[in-house]
C-alpha cells in the first residue's frame, strides 16, 4: 500500500513540473495507478478552462477580456471501500481550495447505497453547486445559485439512495480555516432529498427539497463597545467568469443570526432533452444586542433617552431573499443525456462530436425593500415611509440587486478531453445603487480541456 | 458537420476574443452625464427662476471679511456696495423672534460666555414679571427653564436676552488686519428677520442716547414651540429710522432654512407670514411685473418679484418650504459634499441627479453647489459636468462661497479659454455668486461687462465706504 501512496505523491510532483511546463509540453496526462489486485486505484487529473467574454452595460464599465478561469489538479485513491479526493485550482493566478474529502461507501442489506464524507466539500443543497464544472452545461451556474447557494464547506455528511430516494444530509463549519476575524465558528445542518419516481434507460425524473439552518457566529468587534457585530455577506457576479465583480448584485445583512435556506428542485431528462430547475428561498434572523449600543450612545446632548427610542429610531427586521432558474438543454449530436443516480445529478457530455443548445432563464432577488422606503442615490440611503427627511428612522430595507437573466448557449465536445462552449446572456437589473445598469449582454465563450 | 461545428467554435471563439479587446471606454463622468435621468423645471417654474437677475451679487452673510457677520454694519455695508441680494440663515428665538442668524452656538460669534456663562439668564423671572405673570408663576417658569436648559443655543434665549450680547467685539480679536473699533464701540445686535428687510430698505436701527435700539414688546396670547419648550409668543416693535448713507440701493434678501428639529415646527409658516407682515412675500403681495432689477444705477431687486430667495440644505426643509411657498418664490437648494444628515455623499452623475431631482420635485429653481479654493477650500460639487447636469435641468446655478477673483474666473470658465469640454454645456457656471467679497464680485462683473446696463457702474472702495457708514 505504502508504494502506492510514495507512487501517488511522485505523480503529483511530476504533474506539478508537468505545469509548470506547460506552455512548451502538452497538458498533464491522465495518469490511472492499480496495484496488482486492482483494490487500489490512483488517478491524477487536470482541468484546463480559460473563458472569454465581452460585456456591455447601459451605464458602467465591463471588464471584457479573456482569463485562465481554473488550473485545476485533482487526484483520488480508491481503496475498497474508502475514496479519497483532493483537488485545487491555480486558477485565476492563485490558489483556491476546492474538494478535499474522504468517503466510505457501502451498501445495507437491501443493496441500498449508503455513504459517509468528511472533509471540505459542496453542502447537500443545490443540485446545480453538486454539479462539478466539468459536468455542467452552461458556462457559469446561474447567478442565483452563485449568490444564494453554499458552495463547499467542512464537514461531514450521511448519503442513502435506493432506487427511488436520495437523501443526503450533513453538518457543516462555518468558516473552514477558523480565521474568521473574531467569534467562534457557526454550524450549518443542512440536507437534500429526492424523490426519483422515473429512472429508466430513456427517462428520468425527479423532484426535490433541500433545507439548510445555519447559525452565524462569526463577525467584527467594535472595539469601543466591546459588542461583536455579525455580518452575512451574499453576493455574486453576472453570469460570466471574466469580470467577477459583484457590486451589482451584492448584500450585506448586518446583525445576521439565523440564515435558513429552502430549496425546491425538479429534473426531467429523456435521451436528447433535459429540463431541470430549482427555486431557492431564504429567510435571514437577526440578533443584535440593544442594551449594549444604547448605552454606548448616552452621554452626547442628542443623546436617545431611552432603550425604546433607541430601538424605534433603529428598526431591526429579518431579511428575505430568493430566487430559481429553469434550463433546457437538446442534444442536436451526440449519445444521449444520462444520470447520475448517486449523486442525484445529471451528468455533462463528453462523447466526441456532440453538439447540444442549452437555454436558461434565471431569477435572483436580493431586494428585501419594505413598502413605502423611497432611496435616494445621492444618499445612498433608504428612508422610511417615503419621506427624504434629514434625521430618518434608520431603514430596515436591504437592495442587493434583483435581476432577471436569459442564457442561450450551444456547446460542442471535440473528444472526451476538450469542449468549446458559446453563449449569449441578457440580463436585466434593478438595484437602486445603480438606477442606470438596467441591461447587461454578455456573449462568451469557453475552451476546457479536462485530462 | 464536426468540422463545420469546429470552425464555427473557432469564429465565435475569435470574435469573442476580438470584441472583448475592445477599447471599452472607461467610466468618464463627461460622458455619463448624459446617461442619467435629470428631471426639468416645468413653464411655470421657469418663470419664477427668471424673478433672479442674471450674475446677481449675494452678499454672504452681509459681510464675513470686512464686517462682524449678519449685523447692522454687515448688512449696511452689503447694500451700499451694491450687492444684489443680502444673505442670512434664520433661527428662532425662545420667544418667537425670527432671527438672522448663522451659528447655532453663541460662543464665536458673541461674548455669551462673560455675559450669561452657561447658565439661564438672571433676568429671566424679571422677563416673565415683564410679560405680566404672578411672581410665584414667574418663579416655577424658570425652574422649569433651568431644567431644560441647552448653553449656547439661541431658541433658549428670549430676544430680550439675546440683545444683550454683543456681535461685533468677536471680529476685532478675529480678524485683526479688518478690525475697527467702532464694530465694538457701538453695539452690534444679533439680527432679525426684520431688521435684514429694514436694511435692504435703506434704514438702520433707532438707538436711543446710550446707542441702544429702540424697541417695545408685548405678549400676543399665543404660544410658540421650540427646542426649549413651550413658551409665550413674544411681538417685538423695533424702531428704525432712515440710513443717512442710504444711497438708494434696494437689495433683495436671500434667506436660509435650517434644519427643521432646530427651529419650532411650522416655522416656514412663520416665515411666511412674517415675510407677508413685512410685505417681503410676493405671494400675498406681488411685485409689479415690470418693475426693473436696476433702475437708474442702483439695485432695485428688493422692489421686484425676485426680492426674496429662499435657500436651505435640508431635505427635511425642502419639503415643508414646497408646501408653504408651493414654488412660487424662487427657491435654491444647496449642496454640501459630506456624511452628515443633509449632506451629499455620492456625487458620481448618478448621485448628484438625484439631488437635482429631489430639487425639482420639491419645487426649487436654483441648485448652490459648493466651490473648491482657498481659504474654505470647501469640497467642490461644480466641476463641468456638474454644471452641465443642472444646466439640463433649466435649474439656475447659485454657488457658494466666492473670496478670490481666481474662484470667479475658475467658475465664469475665463479658465477653459473658450474650450469645450466634451459635449459639455459651456461655461459660464455660476448664474449668482454667493461672495464674502462682493466688491470683488461686483468688480469682476463689471469688468466682464456681464451687469445689467442699468446696474451701478462703479464699486465703491470698501474701507472708505466703512468709514461713511461711520465704522
Amino acid at each position: 500500500m505504502k508504494k502506492y501512496i510514495v507512487l501517488s505523491l511522485a505523480v503529483i510532483l511530476f504533474a506539478g513540473k508537468s505545469v509548470l511546463a506547460q506552455d512548451e509540453s502538452n497538458f498533464v496526462k491522465h495518469t490511472n495507478i492499480q496495484d496488482k489486485d486492482k483494490d487500489v486505484v490512483i488517478t491524477l487529473g487536470t482541468r484546463f478552462t480559460t473563458d472569454a467574454a465581452y460585456l456591455n452595460s447601459d451605464f458602467s464599465d465591463m471588464k471584457s477580456g479573456a482569463k485562465i478561469s481554473e488550473f485545476r489538479v485533482r487526484t483520488s485513491l480508491a481503496y475498497k471501500k474508502w475514496f479519497f479526493y483532493g483537488d485545487f485550482d491555480f486558477g485565476e493566478g492563485k490558489f483556491t481550495q476546492k474538494d478535499l474529502y474522504v468517503k466510505y461507501q457501502f451498501t445495507d442489506a437491501d443493496n441500498n447505497a449508503q455513504s459517509l464524507k468528511i472533509g471540505y466539500y459542496a453542502e447537500p443543497f443545490s443540485m446545480s453547486l453538486n454539479t462539478s464544472m466539468g459536468s455542467m452545461h452552461f458556462i457559469t451556474r446561474s447567478a442565483t445559485v452563485n449568490a444564494l447557494g453554499n458552495p463547499r464547506a467542512l464537514g461531514i455528511t450521511y448519503k442513502y439512495v435506493n432506487k427511488y430516494i436520495f437523501a443526503n444530509q450533513g453538518i457543516f463549519a462555518e468558516n473552514k480555516y477558523n480565521n474568521q476575524i473574531a467569534g467562534s465558528q457557526g454550524v450549518a445542518v443542512g440536507g437534500r432529498y429526492l424523490g426519483i419516481p422515473v429512472n429508466n434507460e430513456n427517462l428520468t425524473a425527479h423532484v426535490g427539497a433541500s433545507v439548510r439552518y445555519a447559525k452565524i457566529n462569526t463577525g467584527e468587534i467594535d472595539k469601543a463597545n466591546q459588542i461583536l457585530k455579525t455580518n452575512l455577506h451574499v453576493a455574486t457576479a453576472l453570469e460570466n467568469q471574466v469580470d467577477k465583480n459583484n457590486a451589482f448584485l451584492n448584500a450585506n445583512i448586518p446583525w445576521a443570526n439565523e440564515w435558513y435556506k429552502f430549496g425546491f428542485e425538479g429534473l426531467v431528462k429523456t435521451d436528447k432533452f433535459f429540463a431541470r430547475g430549482e427555486y431557492s428561498f431564504d429567510k435571514i434572523n437577526k440578533e443584535r444586542p440593544d442594551q449594549k449600543l444604547f448605552e454606548a450612545q448616552l452621554g452626547g446632548l442628542w443623546s436617545w433617552t431611552t432603550l425604546e427610542s433607541w430601538q424605534s429610531g433603529n428598526p431591526l427586521d429579518n431579511t428575505n431573499f430568493d430566487g430559481g432558474y429553469i434550463e433546457l438543454g437538446y442534444l442536436l449530436k451526440g449519445n444521449k443525456y444520462t444520470y447520475n443516480k448517486e449523486d442525484g445529478l445529471l451528468n455533462g457530455i463528453s462523447d466526441k462530436g456532440a453538439v447540444e443548445l442549452v437555454a436558461r432563464y434565471s431569477y435572483t432577488n436580493l431586494n428585501d425593500i419594505k413598502n413605502g422606503d423611497v432611496f435616494l442615490k445621492g444618499k445612498n440611503k433608504f428612508y422610511p415611509d417615503g419621506v427624504i427627511t434629514d434625521y430618518p428612522n434608520e431603514s430596515t430595507s436591504i437592495a442587493g440587486g434583483k435581476l432577471h437573466s436569459a442564457t442561450l448557449g450551444v456547446n460542442y465536445v471535440f473528444n472526451k478531453y476538450a469542449k468549446v462552449m458559446c453563449a449569449y446572456t441578457y440580463s436585466n437589473l434593478d438595484n437602486p445603487y445603480f438606477p442606470n445598469d438596467k441591461n447587461f449582454n454578455i456573449v462568451q465563450a469557453r475552451f476546457m480541456f479536462s485530462f | 458537420m464536426s468540422r463545420k461545428l469546429y470552425k464555427l467554435s473557432l469564429l465565435f471563439l475569435a470574435i469573442v476574443l476580438i470584441s472583448s479587446c475592445k477599447r471599452e471606454e472607461v467610466n468618464n463622468y463627461n460622458v455619463d452625464v448624459d446617461k442619467v435621468e435629470i428631471k426639468q423645471l416645468s413653464p411655470e417654474m421657469l418663470k419664477v427662476r427668471d424673478y433672479v437677475p442674471a450674475n446677481a451679487v449675494i452678499a454672504h452673510r452681509g459681510s464675513t471679511f470686512w464686517t462682524p457677520e449678519e449685523t447692522e454694519a454687515a448688512y449696511r455695508w452689503g447694500r451700499e456696495i451694491g450687492a444684489d441680494y443680502l444673505e442670512a440663515d434664520l433661527q428662532v428665538s425662545k420667544d418667537g423672534v425670527v432671527l438672522a442668524l448663522h451659528d447655532d452656538n453663541l460662543k464665536r460669534t458673541t461674548n455669551i460666555e462673560n455675559v450669561y456663562g452657561e447658565n439661564v439668564p438672571a433676568t429671566r423671572k424679571a422677563y416673565y414679571l415683564g410679560l405680566g405673570y404672578a411672581e410665584a408663576d414667574a418663579d416655577k417658569m424658570v425652574e422649569a427653564d433651568k431644567k431644560n436648559f441647552i448653553p449656547n443655543l439661541p431658541s433658549y434665549y428670549t430676544y430680550e436676552e439675546l440683545m444683550k450680547l454683543d456681535a461685533g467685539t468677536w471680529f476685532n480679536q478675529t480678524s485683526i488686519e479688518q478690525a475697527r473699533p467702532q464694530y465694538a464701540a457701538q453695539h452690534q445686535y444679533i439680527s432679525t428677520l426684520e431688521d435684514l428687510v429694514m436694511y435692504a430698505r435703506g434704514k438702520r436701527l433707532k438707538r436711543d442716547g446710550n446707542g441702544e435700539r429702540v424697541f417695545t414688546k408685548a405678549k400676543t396670547g399665543k404660544k410658540v414651540k421650540s427646542l426649549s419648550g413651550e413658551a409665550d409668543l413674544v411681538q417685538y416693535t423695533f424702531a428704525y429710522e432712515n440710513d443717512a448713507q442710504d444711497s438708494g440701493n434696494r437689495p433683495g434678501i436671500y434667506i436660509e432654512f435650517k434644519e427643521p428639529w432646530l427651529n419650532p415646527a411650522g416655522f416656514e409658516q412663520m416665515v411666511f407670514d412674517e415675510l407677508s407682515r413685512l410685505d417681503m412675500n410676493i405671494i400675498t403681495k406681488p411685485a409689479p411685473a415690470n418693475e426693473q432689477f436696476y433702475v437708474n444705477g442702483k439695485v432695485n431687486v428688493g422692489n421686484t418679484n425676485g426680492k426674496v430667495i429662499l435657500q436651505t440644505f435640508s431635505l427635511q426643509s425642502l419639503g415643508k418650504i414646497k408646501e408653504v411657498f408651493k414654488g412660487q418664490v424662487p427657491m435654491c437648494f444647496l449642496l454640501w459634499k459630506g456624511n452628515g444628515a443633509t449632506d451629499i455623499s455620492d456625487d458620481s452623475p448618478e448621485g448628484y441627479a438625484s439631488f437635482i431631482n429631489l430639487g425639482i420635485d420639491n419645487l426649487a429653481h436654483i441648485i448652490g453647489p459648493s466651490i473648491t479654493g482657498a481659504p474654505n477650500n470647501y469640497p467642490e460639487l461644480l466641476t463641468p459636468w456638474q454644471a452641465h447636469l443642472i444646466r439640463k435641468a433649466k435649474m439656475a446655478i447659485h454657488p457658494y462661497s466666492f473670496d478670490t477673483q481666481d474662484q470667479m474666473k475658475k467658475y465664469f470658465g475665463d479658465y477653459n479659454y473658450g474650450n469645450a469640454i466634451a459635449d459639455l454645456t459651456k461655461p459660464p457656471y455660476a448664474d449668482a455668486m454667493f461672495t464674502n467679497r462682493s466688491e470683488m464680485t461686483l468688480q469682476y462683473y463689471i469688468d466682464k461687462g456681464v451687469r445689467n446696463a442699468n446696474a451701478p457702474k462703479t464699486v465703491k472702495n470698501p474701507n472708505q465706504l466703512l468709514k461713511e457708514l461711520g465704522y
